[in-house]
């Protein structure tokens, strides 16, 4: 019974030791006694980081050729930004680069393809060319990504933001229409030329929370 | 057992700051990076082309010259014309410029706007464009002289006016010796100095857009060149070379 009281003792005694570590420490008495003992499971804190992850949506068409086009015909193609990873996208850029030896198409501010980005507040409808492309009109209302203006604009300038885009939650997307646009007023030395412009999206985060 | 004590809390830190390190806000000179993910994608564009092409059915040149003419008399040129581009043409225009002038055999110097302004070395002849749109044309030659008239086996159809003056109106000629001043000609009912359109049937191509001309398309026109039974001998021996010149337009412009 006396010993049974010692115990008691001991094992108050241990718990304020506990208390004082608060890190779940063991407590050991003396050889030859038995003690209670208690462990406080190890604390940790998991912290991961976001993934931004820019793909193209099945719905893009930027790979779509445009074949004979002349003065005054448009190309308008359609580029579905999927955001794949696990952080919100806040921003997205476009350059565009040329192959070696561009053409006259994009190396003439005046006679040169003009650019031009939109987005629809709903979405964009497609209608099917017979030349394999698609045109494209949007029930609400268009708003301007980046404003009309010559391809080599694109090209001479860091990226260009596309503004006016929401931002786009992890598994989101948004479509941007890209419209290109041979002048009405180029000669018959626009005639029979090929080129091939690469488009490069850049999307950044969006602005850091606390999480 | 104080030392185990201790060495806990220094892991955890560890961990932290390890952890930190992960988070990747590399910060590059006096600037942040931030997380980005890049796409890219490519469009290939290429121009199409709209070519005009002129040849004939018979045979005869259209340079066939014409000799000869008398007030009343008219000569016929074939000319087909196709677009070998690849693209269509919206309009099929014509136009005619005198050039080597001559008045009572004597050569004169064109005036600088012949078919507007009048030209006494371009006498009023009239031009007429026809086509047979529901048959074939049928050339004849006449003769051994290497000129043809040509036949519809259906109807013609008149493309260039009714009647298009070649050459404007006659102005009174302060000096010379070949009677002008008596002249008092009509006024010139046009001209086709400057590009005219011919007016073709239109087609519409796959997206609806007009076309006289799609790709590979032709027309077969015979020009009528007429002097009209009115002129008067200030029209005697007098000669002009008329160099036409046949233009196509593309079509307008649609969505590709």
């Amino acid at each position: 019974m006396s010993h049974r009281t010692t115990v008691k003792i001991a094992a108050i005694a241990s718990g304020a030791l506990l208390a004082g570590a608060a890190a779940g420490v063991l407590v050991t008495a003396g050889p030859g006694h038995s003690v209670f003992q208690s462990q406080l499971p190890p604390a940790s804190s998991k912290v991961s980081t976001a993934s931004i992850d820019l793909t193209s949506g099945s719905a893009s068409t930027l790979t779509v050729a445009a074949d004979n086009i002349i003065p005054g015909d448009s190309i308008q193609r359609l580029m579905q930004l999927n955001n794949t990873g696990t952080g919100t996208i806040g921003n997205v850029s476009l350059s565009a680069s040329f192959a070696t030896n561009p053409t006259a198409l994009v190396t003439s501010s005046t006679g040169g393809l003009q650019f031009e980005a939109q987005t629809c507040s709903t979405s964009w409808t497609a209608t099917s060319l017979p030349g394999g492309g698609d045109s494209y009109s949007c029930s609400g209302t268009t708003s301007t990504a980046i404003a009309s203006e010559p391809i080599d604009a694109l090209a001479a300038t860091t990226p260009t933001p596309l503004s006016g885009l929401s931002t786009i939650a992890p598994g989101g997307s948004q479509d941007v229409v890209l419209t290109l646009t041979l002048p009405r007023t180029d000669g018959n030395t626009y005639q029979a030329l090929t080129q091939t412009i690469a488009y490069t999206f850049v999307a950044t985060q969006a602005a850091a929370t606390n999480a | 057992m104080k030392i185990g004590m201790q060495k806990k809390p220094l892991l955890l830190i560890a961990g932290a700051v390890a952890t930190v390190g992960a988070l990747a806000l590399v910060q590059t000179g006096a600037g942040y990076s931030v997380f980005s993910s890049a796409q890219a994608k490519t469009t290939t564009a290429n121009t199409g082309t709209i070519a005009l092409t002129v040849g004939t059915n018979s045979g005869a040149s259209f340079s066939q010259a014409v000799s000869a003419m008398a007030p009343g008399d008219y000569s016929e040129h074939e000319v087909i014309l196709t677009n070998t581009g690849s693209v269509g043409a919206s309009v099929v225009s014509i136009a005619a410029m005198p050039s080597n002038c001559t008045v009572a055999g004597t050569s004169t110097a064109c005036s600088s706007t012949p078919l507007v302004a009048g030209d006494v070395a371009s006498p009023p002849m009239q031009l007429f464009a026809q086509t047979c749109p529901s048959g074939t044309i049928t050339p004849s030659e006449m003769g051994t002289t290497g000129a043809y008239t040509y036949a519809c086996s259906s109807t013609w159809s008149t493309v260039l006016g009714a009647a298009v003056t070649v050459g404007g109106t006659l102005t009174t000629p302060t000096s010379g010796s070949v009677g002008y001043a008596s002249y008092t000609g009509s006024p010139a009912t046009g001209s086709i100095a400057s590009a005219t359109p011919l007016t073709l049937p239109t087609t519409t191509n796959a997206q609806g857009v007009s076309e006289v001309l799609p790709p590979g398309g032709s027309v077969d026109v015979v020009l009528t060149s007429y002097l009209p039974s009115t002129v008067d001998n200030v029209f005697q021996n007098n000669a002009t070379t008329l160099n036409y010149t046949f233009t196509i337009t593309q079509r307008a412009g649609e969505a590709k």
